[in-house]
């Protein structure tokens, strides 16, 4: 029985699309954003099933009935859902985002009434949800090339929903440019060759058997084909240096569908790398050592990239581009220790391959939390421009801290989550005394980066007096209040109780991790989670959340501050509003000018590469369109003259 | 239970001197200027004056501007008890130096948000600086800690400390430069950056007054006990007795600040920029202390 409910969210998912998609005011929303919760609860309770009873839940569905026989080389009749460990985590992290984003979704998208079509958005948003769900689950190679693509259209179309404006749609061209036409086929090109390597059998199983052999029999072969996969999927993933769609497409989409472009739609091709180092191939040095590397570029580039933003979402987005080095970084450095071998490095390895799924969910939760946020703001003001907004933690109390929360997360500060993940990163790599370490190192340092700009994207929002008039805002709507206080939330209980995620990676360490249980090498305490290396600590460390709240809140009662009000001293002058202030471009000016060289390098490859490339593209789609249109009608007119043909002849 | 005990003496001790110490360093100060200069427990009168007056509030202020200065004396008492300090005792646990980095750092970005909070711009402006000379630092401290964990090939405190034994040209090295970098991150004069008095009315401190003054000024008194402890027992050895261990810490904890005064009086301050150009000029540097201790050389 538990099996059918994997198809529930599918069942539900389609019909709120078809249901919303006739309507063109507030139930068109209404419609897709109640399905899309419901359905994502599910999510939610399947992968929790699956990843805390230790069951795998698997289910064929039959598209035409068996009877009818259709031929074709393969077997595309069926398809197989199946949530096994793997898949059940990065459905979770799917059903807490898509919770959190369709609640707010109820209020937030309808601003755009009277003036966009919402049953669009909303047939598009539960599309997405839906599309993404399947990726996870679906356990066939065929079927995961059809909703992977599906997944990019419907996205595509929510990136350029507000399509009056030029940006959204140049940035949803250019995602569509990179993404489909440039990763995809190259992802599908390799499949394909897979699928016919391995004598037309497309079960994730089968193929994975024939990897195996194939690894040992040819591995140049096998290598090729990693490559080719391997940066098809670091496109999606927005890996230097094919980042450079995501810093235009996931600001432009609306704020709660970025949460779930940058919360959960660039985890899928992570998702497929793990498969595909872990499932399909063995992990190897050569291609750890790669993945890291690539990783370390892109987190540095990634947040240096986002000290100089003034939008509060391109920033979030070039965050986003950061984390997701993180990520990759604690992924590389798991293949690479793994393959190394020796007691010390699989505790290394161990730590790493956790800490990648870790900062996976992590990065899900607070990253959509701030941009959920930046939406709020938007929702109040219409803004997005740091340097004129600002002062709003007085209007907007649950809003301000749910982002500060969520700052603080990603700047890794202890007690919340992106601490724990973050030092499993460090702790997996700079003891390792192979490169790795320089790169743990840098990971280090652009943590503090990554403070330095959520400390602008906090202040300028909330904290500095603003530079226009900014009066009389209420906080937002319940529903997005609630989707933003239910992510703080767990951005504190990840962090308190790192042994909930990390039973989760343990279960699927099992699985597919080669030296078993990571459990067996990590020793987790409230708050943080420690290698066991040399010495175990048998008394567990003092916990750094109860001590930091302890210690101030026993401050705070021996001196309480009496508070009396007062004017903001300007040497002796009346304050005067919306003129005395720092505007965000002003922010960290000196640190942006000891990296100077970086910046002009980056502009100079921007314009070499970049600028020339999309111009070069742009005037050959426009070609490639017109051939394509005659072509089109040409393939027509044959079709209908040989259909008139056949006709004529019975 | 007995280790503890020790690091609760360790702190109740610091919690003591810190302000001791920075009354001496302003004798010491004063004396250097042909001064007679305050008594030494004057950092102890003015704290308990400001604990006992009320704060005043800037009418722009927002939450995290009151609870700061809390968790920064928070991160600073818990950094303290990593360490090793009066007494030979620390908590001490794998990868507790990372802890440490991560406290010293997030001490500087509650700050910053404290400050900006206050909705001043002279404020917003320190708060700039502080996070510009932070994030290099870390990435210096991150440079050092990648040296000691080459060398001694641990990330535990405990395994760490002392450095010196193997008298390698990485070891001193190292020990140096974050003498200097000590010395940056203490806000001593020529790094006197974000709370330059002249310049921008005391920086990050100009909206604090009272009892949220007094917290903060008494956690930045307990960082440069902190970092000077961080020295300190890079070098003080391990296994000497308790008592003499302890003379031997009060001593060097005086002697190192009466060496940075004496530095710091000699001083005007550097411009942002200069400051952060000299952080950097270190940063080669320590790449090649590390290549070197990768040989054990």
């Amino acid at each position: 029985m538990e099996n059918h409910i994997l198809l529930a969210p599918i069942v539900l998912l389609f019909f709120g699309a078809i249901s919303s998609s006739a309507f063109r005011g507030k139930l068109g929303n209404y419609f897709s954003s109640f399905f899309s919760t419901i359905s994502s609860l599910i999510i939610c309770y399947l992968s929790l099933n699956v990843l805390f009873l230790n069951k795998i839940l698997e289910v064929h569905l039959e598209i035409i009935p068996e009877r009818i026989k259709v031929p074709l080389p393969i077997n595309l009749n069926v398809i197989v859902i199946r949530m096994d460990f793997l898949s059940a985590f990065f459905s979770l992290i799917l059903g807490i985002v898509g919770f959190a984003a369709s609640i707010y979704g109820l209020s937030y998208i309808n601003r755009f009434l009277h003036k966009h079509h919402l049953g669009f958005y909303g047939l598009n948003y539960a599309s997405f949800l839906c599309s993404m769900y399947l990726v996870f689950t679906v356990h066939d190679i065929f079927w995961f090339i059809i909703f992977w693509e599906l997944m990019t259209v419907t996205s595509q179309f929510l990136v350029s929903y507000e399509k009056e404006k030029v940006i959204a749609r140049k940035a949803a061209f250019k995602y569509f440019c990179m993404t489909k036409a440039g990763s995809e086929a190259i992802i599908v090109s390799a499949l394909i060759i897979l699928i016919i390597l391995s004598g037309m059998r497309t079960s994730f199983d089968s193929i994975a058997t024939y990897t195996r052999t194939l690894i040992i029999e040819n591995p140049i072969l096998a290598n090729i084909l990693i490559a080719i996969l391997f940066t098809g999927f670091s496109v999606k993933a927005s890996l230097v240096p094919f980042h450079t769609w995501l810093p235009d497409a996931h600001p432009e989409a609306p704020s709660n569908v970025s949460a779930l472009l940058s919360g959960v739609m660039i985890k899928t091709p992570v998702y497929m790398l793990f498969r595909l180092f872990y499932f399909f191939f063995e992990p190897s040095v050569l291609w750890g050592y790669i993945i890291a590397t690539i990783g370390t570029i892109t987190l540095f580039i990634g947040s240096m990239y986002a000290i100089l933003q003034n939008d509060s979402k391109r920033l979030l987005a070039f965050s986003s581009v950061g984390q997701m080095g993180y990520i990759i970084l604690a992924l590389g450095a798991s293949i690479a220790f793994c393959s190394i071998g020796g007691e010390e490095y699989v505790i290394l390895a161990s730590a790493a391959f956790a800490a990648s799924l870790y900062h996976a969910l992590n990065h899900a939760i607070f990253k959509s939390l701030l941009f959920l946020t930046a939406g709020s703001v938007i929702y109040r003001t219409g803004l997005r421009n740091l340097n004129i907004l600002g002062g709003l933690a007085k209007y907007m109390p649950l809003t301000s801290i749910s982002a500060l929360i969520a700052s603080l997360s990603v700047a890794g500060i202890p007690p919340f989550n992106g601490f724990v993940s973050k030092w499993l990163i460090y702790s997996s790599t700079i003891p390792s005394f192979t490169i790795l370490t320089i790169y743990g190192i840098i990971a280090l340092f652009i943590s503090a980066v990554t403070a330095a700009y959520f400390i602008k994207y906090f202040t300028t929002l909330f904290a500095k007096p603003s530079s226009i008039k900014i009066e009389n805002l209420k906080d937002v709507p319940l529903p997005m209040t609630v989707s933003q206080i239910l992510l703080a939330l767990m951005c504190i209980i990840l962090g308190i109780y790192p042994i909930l995620p990390l039973n989760m990676v343990s279960s699927i360490s099992r699985a597919i991790f080669p030296f078993g249980d990571i459990l067996s090498y990590i020793q987790v305490f409230p708050s943080i989670a420690l290698l066991k290396v040399g010495m175990v600590s048998v008394n567990s460390p003092l916990l750094i959340a109860v001590a930091l709240i302890m210690i101030s809140s026993v401050t705070m009662a021996i001196l309480p501050p009496k508070l009396s009000m007062f004017e903001v001293w300007s040497c002796g002058i009346p304050f005067r509003k919306y003129i005395m202030n720092m505007p965000a471009s002003s922010y960290f000016r000196p640190l942006e000018y000891s990296f100077k060289e970086l910046y002009t390098t980056g502009k100079f490859l921007h314009r070499i590469f970049i600028k020339e490339f999309i111009k070069e593209y742009l005037s050959s789609a426009k070609i490639l369109a017109k051939i394509t249109e005659n072509y089109v009608i040409m393939i027509t007119m044959f079709t209908l003259i040989i259909m008139l043909i056949l006709m004529w002849l019975t | 239970m007995e280790k503890e005990i020790m690091v609760i003496i360790n702190i109740l001790a610091l919690l003591l001197i810190a302000p001791i110490m920075d009354g001496i360093e302003r004798k010491i100060k004063a004396w250097l200027q042909c001064r007679r200069g305050p008594p030494i427990l004057q950092t102890w009168y003015d704290l308990v004056k400001l604990f006992r007056r009320p704060s005043i509030v800037t009418e722009e202020y927002s939450l995290p501007y009151i609870v700061s200065p809390y968790i920064v004396f928070a991160n600073m008492v818990f950094a303290l008890t990593l360490l090793p300090s009066l007494t030979r005792a620390s908590l001490s646990f794998y990868g507790d130096i990372i802890v440490l980095i991560y406290l010293i750092a997030s001490s500087s970005i509650f700050i910053a948000i404290g400050s900006i909070s206050s909705g001043s711009v002279f404020a917003t402006i320190g708060a700039n600086r502080e996070i510009s000379i932070a994030t290099l630092s870390k990435l210096l401290i991150a440079l050092v800690l990648a040296t000691f964990a080459t060398l001694k090939r641990s990330l535990t405190l405990e395994n760490l400390l002392p450095i010196l034994p193997p008298y390698t040209v990485s070891a001193i090295m190292s020990i140096i430069l974050l003498a200097v970098l000590a010395y940056i991150e203490s806000y001593k004069l020529p790094f006197d950056i974000p709370e330059a008095e002249p310049e921008i009315i005391d920086g990050i401190l100009v909206e604090y007054s009272g009892k949220s003054l007094g917290v903060l000024k008494y956690s930045m008194y307990l960082k440069r006990v902190l970092l000077f402890t961080i020295l300190i027992d890079l070098v003080l050895p391990k296994n000497i007795p308790g008592i003499i261990s302890s003379l031997a810490y009060t001593a060097s904890l005086l002697s190192i600040a009466v060496i940075y005064v004496s530095i710091e009086t000699y001083f005007g301050r550097l411009r942002i920029d200069q400051a952060l150009k000299f952080m950097k000029a270190l940063i080669p540097v320590l790449l090649v202390v590390i290549i070197i201790a990768y040989f054990h050389i």
